[in-house]
């Protein structure tokens, strides 16, 4: 089962998925607004909307959403647009396990700590600057994947998450950063290095991030 | 080099996880991140074996070089299954190669090498650390279980056309 996932890759969802037969008690079971595969706003009635009929149907198209962009100040048209869609496509990949991978990093600060105190006392006092940029990052990054569905507005979502490659890519900088120096047994020096990193002109701190 | 690899692993992720143009726009920005990536990571894995490298760091960098290549070839050919796997390789082959050219070291010292942490000095008592085992012992395939069915919920790939109009946003 696993190779053949591996080799073939996982297989498309299909509406049969969308359409579970399970029933408790006789009656059909409701899906709620955390549902297996919208996971915007007002999924329920997505969800609805999308298993009555084809996806494409006419009847789940803009013009039926309309009284809820008219009553929340939204163009019609944003809501069919395929920058929105293939936008939601991405966060719905890594949407569900998002939570659970963050997780094992925390965890991996935590096991540090408990398996070799003396080794994360120096790291995460030596590496200070670096590693709160991490945290930063991470909490700007994980922040509008739970709140852009929020609110309708185009302005809140862009705020939010259209700086997703702009959030995504600092995490790995310092990594890398930290990585090579503490191999490289530069760590006294590092904290300085992040300071002048930091405050130094736009051009230096292109530069180095360019070289990790 | 990092912040390649792991923008490499993403793209390929994106490329499993959908349909359509997506799938295709994900496969070639990892053809050409990926293609970046094997450059950099070539120069600083070799760098780094050179520095302060051993055998068996020797062995885990050829491991990770030898993933990286066959999960760029992988992509190449469409198949994206294998290619996540061997880009899941490569990032722990580039870790291990990290630790173990470190050790024992977990920490060197610029100063003064008999000041370096190792793996020895820098760890906790041997009843925390049995504690410690045998609660990861037991949670950790527990979590990896419950964690793999979150996974196997969402395992089917998405397109554009799924997300109803309402949702897209």
């Amino acid at each position: 089962m696993l190779v053949k996932y591996v080799k073939a890759g996982p297989p498309e969802l299909t509406e049969a998925d969308l359409n579970p037969p399970t029933k408790i008690g006789g009656a059909p079971v409701t899906p709620t607004s955390d549902g297996l595969l919208l996971l915007g706003r007002g999924a329920a009635q997505s969800w609805n909307c999308t298993t009555s009929g084809s996806y494409s149907s006419p009847s789940c198209g803009p013009a039926t959403s309309s009284w809820r962009a008219s009553t929340r100040g939204r163009h019609p048209h944003q809501a069919a647009g395929p920058g929105p869609h293939r936008k939601r496509v991405l966060i719905n990949t890594i949407g569900p396990v998002w939570d659970g991978n963050e997780v094992w990093l925390l965890t991996a600060g935590g096991a540090t700590f408990a398996a070799f105190p003396e080794w994360y006392a120096t790291l995460f006092s030596g590496f200070y600057m670096a590693l709160l940029i991490i945290l930063v990052c991470l909490i700007v990054r994980a922040s509008p994947s739970s709140n852009r569905a929020k609110r309708p507005e185009e302005n809140w979502q862009a705020q939010l998450g259209d700086g997703d490659l702009l959030d995504l890519a600092p995490p790995r900088v310092p990594v890398g950063r930290g990585l090579r120096q503490h191999r490289a047994g530069r760590e006294d020096r590092q904290e300085l290095r992040v300071r002048r990193q930091l405050l130094g002109p736009a051009s230096t701190r292109t530069r180095s991030s360019a070289a990790w | 080099m990092t912040l390649t690899l792991f923008t490499f692993h993403g793209t390929v992720f994106t490329a499993l996880k959908t349909v359509g143009d997506i799938r295709m726009r994900a496969r070639k920005l990892a053809l050409q991140v990926g293609l970046v990536t094997a450059v950099l990571a070539l120069i600083f894995l070799i760098w780094t074996q050179v520095d302060s490298g051993d055998g068996k760091s020797l062995v885990a960098m050829i491991v990770a070089v030898v993933a990286l290549v066959a999960a760029l070839a992988a992509i190449q050919v469409g198949r994206e299954g294998w290619s996540f796997a061997f880009s899941g390789v490569t990032i722990v082959a580039a870790v291990a190669m990290l630790f173990l050219s470190l050790f024992p070291n977990v920490m060197p010292s610029s100063l003064n090498a008999d000041w370096s942490l190792t793996v020895t000095n820098a760890s906790s008592s041997p009843y925390t650390l049995k504690i410690m085992t045998w609660c990861a012992g037991i949670a950790t395939p527990i979590v990896l279980l419950y964690q793999g069915w979150t996974y196997w919920v969402f395992r089917k790939r998405i397109g554009t056309r799924h997300i109803a109009a309402e949702a897209a946003h």
